[in-house]
């Protein structure tokens, strides 16, 4: 139920293959990671954030270019090691962006040019997250780090203020990624909260 | 159909009762308007309310998304500015309390969220809202509101119904103030007609006992008159000696001119009496009534006549001057029992302007009597009014005082104190035309004939047809007679030998004889017309008309007086 790709994201895929091969290879990749991750459920405060991860999306407007169809799947990727289990899995069945159904993707290491439009960029070791941004740069992606991560170049990045999640947003990034974000995500986040408000 | 009568008459009735309906209309519509109003407001306050909560919705879309309580805090803690508002909420996605707010002294929101249609709880407005973000719903909020305090609509409306309901009592006293002045108005009405119903009947039976004195009084003086030229005429026929025949023929003759007196005060007091204005020296008139006065006083009663000798003239009819002026010496006589002095004044009343319109002659009569009291003063020259006794006099002398003043375009008015006399006076305006020629005195002529004449004499009455006859053959002239007005123009078409017509005018069939006379002037405008009557309306018709009148009774020196002054003057005499 958690690996792999369902049925839909393969058949509405017309490059499929083309990229079948590097897809099926990063997939095997992932796997092996997640069932490692599975077997102690997520790790905790997890669960929240992949709620959070399910929430932004209302809140962010992609391009129409971002999707190849109308109703194709909306790609939420898990970049590096997979925190979540089966948390993201259980916030992201049945979620649509739009129209678009969300299909979660993990991504270790992150290609170049993956076809995502939320990264979810968590602690790797194989890849730094400045690595995994660059594979999506110029992309309309909205990358979410992890607040342990140090990725300077990400929309969002989560932190912990008085022991409460919390998130800050770069507003300069989802404008260079091709991304708009209404203003009541931008009013939460934590940095111009702390700057300015 | 289209007489303004009817619509004059036509008056709304405004009853007390639809006052008081107008004015719980006005409250009605007042009220009607209020509620209507009210409506409109709450339907505008509850729009407010809804976008109020719709904002919030919006602004809670995150703070709910991401659990950020302090954000969901501050926006919740806003609408608490608004004082309308008592409670405000916002829900998670599980319905779990997120951020309220609640004034103080209000219960607090439910602590689950309970989506809903709008709602009035008593005064308050509830209402919620799912908070979404794309299609995805994140939470709810909740906002009850007050619509509008109880105190604050009752100081908005307050106002307004004081001013409606003082505006509806206005209407309501004003109303039924008209509606009972209107009232009290017809009934005013009604009541003044009742009274002009009942003077209208005290009148007419005042004029019924004015009338029983009248008739009374004339009776009386009649019989008295009659009863001399009766006795007279009896004496006559039982007698030989000139002398004494000459008296008895001069007593029946005082009787009858005193009844033709009496009959011309009588038409005077109607002022039917065709008036002779004529320019009149006073001063000589009243020199020339001495003595008749002398005569028809007492020996106790001594007159004397004080006048300027520059008095001015006045024009007015001067036998009906003579004839006033011995109806107040008559009175004043009837008022001194014992005796004492009649004083005839007059003096002229310069107005001061310099055409002299204005001029008055003021003539003025006073005794030494017993005066009149006050309230008398008044009904003085009331026709009909007297002290005196039933048959002592007719109650018509002042009035024909009174009556011949105003014809003359004077007036006449009395002063009185009791006990010391009363004056009568007469103000007549001046006249600066010439004066008339001396009234010729009319000797009893030597009847002898200029001439046969042929006379045509109209008279339906048989027994004074007779004398007129007699008095006319007498007088030189040969007469035929017819007794109608037809008859005699029958006459005159067949036989055309007549020089004159000497016609009564009331008399019985189709015309009478003002309708001859114009006829004859279209038929034979040569042949002169003299007309006749005792009936003042028809003598006043003719004159007007300038035919030549006669009034009846005369004597036989007036009547050869004025048929010399037919045959002698033009055809058609000229106007009066």
């Amino acid at each position: 139920m958690v690996l792999g790709f369902p049925p839909s994201a393969l058949g509405s895929r017309p490059g499929w293959r083309k990229w079948s091969s590097c897809v099926v290879a990063t997939a095997l990749a992932a796997c092996v990671q997640a069932s490692a991750a599975q077997a102690g459920e997520h790790e905790p405060g997890y669960a929240l954030k992949a709620g959070y991860l399910a929430k932004f999306t209302p809140f962010v407007d992609w391009p129409d270019a971002a999707f190849e169809g109308p109703t194709s799947p909306f790609h939420l990727c898990i970049g590096g090691h997979d925190p979540f289990g089966g948390a993201i899995d259980r916030v992201a069945g049945g979620l649509r962006v739009g129209e678009h159904p969300v299909v979660v993707i993990r991504l270790s290491p992150v290609a170049k040019g993956a076809d995502c439009h939320l990264l979810f960029l968590s602690a790797s070791r194989r890849q730094t997250p400045q690595q995994m941004l660059a594979a999506v740069a110029g992309r309309p992606v909205l990358t979410v780090a992890d607040e342990t991560l140090d990725a300077p170049g990400a929309v969002v990045q989560f932190v912990t203020l008085e022991s409460r999640l919390r998130f800050t947003i770069r507003a300069d990034m989802a404008q260079v990624a091709g991304l708009t974000l209404s203003s009541k995500l931008l009013a939460l986040s934590a940095q111009p909260r702390d700057g300015g408000r | 159909m289209t007489s303004p009568a009817p619509r004059s008459r036509w008056r709304p009735a405004f009853t007390v009762s639809m006052a008081i309906g107008v004015a719980v209309a006005i409250v009605a519509a007042a009220f009607a308007m209020a509620a209507y109003n009210e409506h409109l407001g709450q339907q505008e306050r509850f729009r407010q309310a809804e976008v109020q909560l719709r904002i919030l919705a919006g602004s809670m879309a995150a703070p709910l998304a991401f659990d950020d309580r302090s954000a969901a805090r501050e926006y919740v803690g806003a609408q608490s500015s608004n004082p309308d508002v008592e409670a405000v909420a916002a829900y998670d996605m599980q319905g779990g309390l997120a951020a309220s707010y609640t004034r103080p002294g209000t219960p607090p929101p439910p602590a689950r969220n309970v989506l809903g249609s709008p709602r009035l709880e008593g005064p308050r407005l509830v209402l919620t809202s799912p908070v979404t973000e794309g299609d995805t719903v994140l939470g709810s909020v909740y906002l009850r509101t007050v619509l509008e305090s109880p105190t604050r609509r009752a100081m908005r409306y307050a106002g307004f119904a004081l001013l409606i309901v003082m505006a509806a009592l206005l209407v309501a006293v004003l109303g039924a103030a008209n509606a009972r002045e209107a009232e009290a108005y017809r009934k005013l009405r009604a009541e003044i007609r009742e009274r002009e119903k009942a003077e209208e009947a005290l009148r007419q039976s005042q004029k019924m006992e004015a009338m029983g004195q009248l008739t009374g009084g004339v009776a009386h003086d009649f019989n008295n008159l009659l009863m001399v030229a009766s006795s007279g005429i009896d004496l006559l026929d039982r007698t030989t000696d000139p002398a004494r025949r000459e008296r008895l023929r001069q007593g029946v003759r005082q009787a009858i001119d005193r009844g033709a007196s009496l009959t011309q005060q009588l038409l005077a007091f109607s002022r039917r009496t065709p008036l002779k204005p004529e320019v009149v020296d006073i001063a000589a008139r009243l020199a020339g009534m001495h003595a008749l006065l002398d005569r028809s006083l007492r020996e106790d009663v001594k007159v004397e006549i004080k006048l300027p000798p520059d008095l001015w003239r006045v024009e007015v009819d001067a036998s009906q001057l003579e004839v006033a002026v011995l109806n107040i010496a008559i009175n004043a006589r009837d008022a001194m029992p014992d005796g004492g002095t009649i004083t005839i004044e007059a003096r002229n009343e310069p107005s001061g302007r310099p055409d002299g319109a204005g001029d008055i002659v003021r003539l003025a009569i006073r005794d030494t009597g017993v005066g009149v009291a006050p309230e008398m003063l008044t009904r003085l020259f009331e026709p009909f009014f007297t002290t005196k006794a039933v048959g002592k006099g007719t109650g018509l002398g002042l009035s024909q005082v009174y009556g011949f003043a105003r014809a003359s375009g004077g007036e006449a008015g009395v002063d009185s104190k009791l006990g010391e006399g009363t004056t009568i006076w007469l103000r007549i305006p001046r006249s600066t035309k010439a004066l008339a020629a001396e009234p010729t005195v009319i000797a009893p002529r030597k009847l002898e004939p200029i001439g046969r004449h042929r006379v045509l004499l109209v008279e339906d009455d048989d027994s004074v047809a007779q004398l007129v006859e007699e008095m006319l053959r007498e007088l030189g002239y040969d007469v035929a007679r017819t007794g109608d007005a037809l008859a005699a123009l029958d006459v005159l078409r067949r036989d055309g030998a007549f020089d004159l017509v000497f016609s009564d005018m009331v008399m019985p069939g189709d015309i009478g004889g003002l309708d001859l006379a114009r006829d004859i002037s279209r038929l034979r405008p040569s042949l002169p017309v003299i007309l006749t009557t005792g009936y003042s309306a028809a003598a006043a018709a003719a004159t007007n008309e300038g035919r030549r009148v006669l009034i009846k009774p005369y004597r036989i020196e007036a009547l050869a007086a004025e048929l010399d002054t037919a045959l002698s003057g033009p055809a058609r005499p000229a106007r009066a």
